[in-house]
């Protein structure tokens, strides 16, 4: 069973990932979702068995770089891989971002197919 | 605070513009020039903003009436939006950012690097905007309020994009932080 953590303070965005996600033929059987990165770590507690978690940069309470800084301090016995999904796409704040623990890295806007091709190496495909 | 022309991001404008609109909307648009508005004369339903901070301090604001609030809404969703409710300001927030995240990218060799906020979405009837800065340290107050004329000097760079036969506006306004 796949489940994803979606992060990102748009209800709107996680929708629109959601739907790109099954469109394009990635396989998810079930996905928990949180606005913020305070709300992310109570998911990533209450479930231990993720496989991805999708993540903003810019939200409030706490921001997706403080997020996966936390979520690498607590060094769990099953790293879960994370995929930045943000406006920011800077090369210094990609390099930020992958030195903080962070394993892809995706600008909005994106299309179905560089959606696609980013998480291709963490979701099975039909 | 000293003003900084800036006719020469127009183009990055449009770019940002056109690549959120034909990714993520999906919507077909096109535009025809820019030009310069006093923000006492700007009058619109919805206003999503978001302000940047750095050496420069700026604010990139799409100005739409309801429809294509909910045009756009309604593409995002996959949905039929009818009332412009919480889902059409977030996703009106979300185009924002978008724009304004690939927009910041587009121009950082011109303004340097500038931190994006979280967006903001007001929608209402007749709305207008005052974007006031403080004594020049870098921060940038954003006031939208409903229907106050306000006595700002600021001049927005509008660009009217247009989708069957509505028409919205993506105004933008930077000043470089003495």
């Amino acid at each position: 069973m796949t489940k994803v953590l979606l992060v990102d303070d748009s209800a709107v965005m996680r929708k629109i990932i959601q739907r790109n996600i099954k469109e394009t033929g990635m396989i998810v059987d079930e996905f928990v979702e949180a606005g913020d990165g305070k709300q992310a770590l109570d998911k990533v507690n209450d479930n231990g068995n993720l496989d991805l978690i999708l993540l903003d940069w810019n939200m409030p309470n706490m921001s997706g770089i403080e997020f996966v800084k936390t979520l690498r301090s607590l060094n769990l016995p099953n790293r879960i891989p994370v995929v930045m999904v943000t406006t920011e796409g800077s090369d210094a704040k990609i390099s930020e971002a992958k030195n903080s623990g962070a394993d892809g890295y995706l600008t909005k806007p994106f299309t179905a197919d560089q959606l696609r091709d980013t998480l291709g190496s963490y979701l099975l495909i039909k | 605070m000293t003003t900084t022309t800036y006719d020469d991001v127009i183009e990055e404008i449009v770019s940002s513009t056109n690549e959120v609109f034909s990714t993520m909307i999906p919507m077909e648009i096109s535009t025809d020039g820019s030009f310069y508005q006093k923000e006492d004369m700007i009058s619109t339903d919805v206003i999503s903003l978001v302000s940047f901070t750095g050496e420069h301090s700026g604010i990139l604001a799409i100005f739409c009436c309801k429809d294509i609030a909910l045009k756009i809404t309604s593409n995002m969703l996959g949905i039929e939006a009818t009332e412009v409710d919480q889902d059409t300001k977030d996703a009106m927030g979300e185009v924002a950012n978008m724009i304004g995240g690939t927009l910041k990218n587009k121009i950082f060799e011109k303004f340097g690097a500038m931190h994006l906020s979280v967006p903001i979405v007001i929608a209402g009837e007749s709305l207008s905007i005052r974007s006031a800065t403080d004594n020049g340290k870098g921060s940038q107050n954003v006031h939208v309020s409903t229907g106050v004329t306000c006595n700002s000097q600021n001049s927005w760079l509008m660009t009217p994009f247009s989708s069957n036969g509505s028409t919205f506006n993506v105004g933008f306004v930077v000043k470089k932080n003495d």
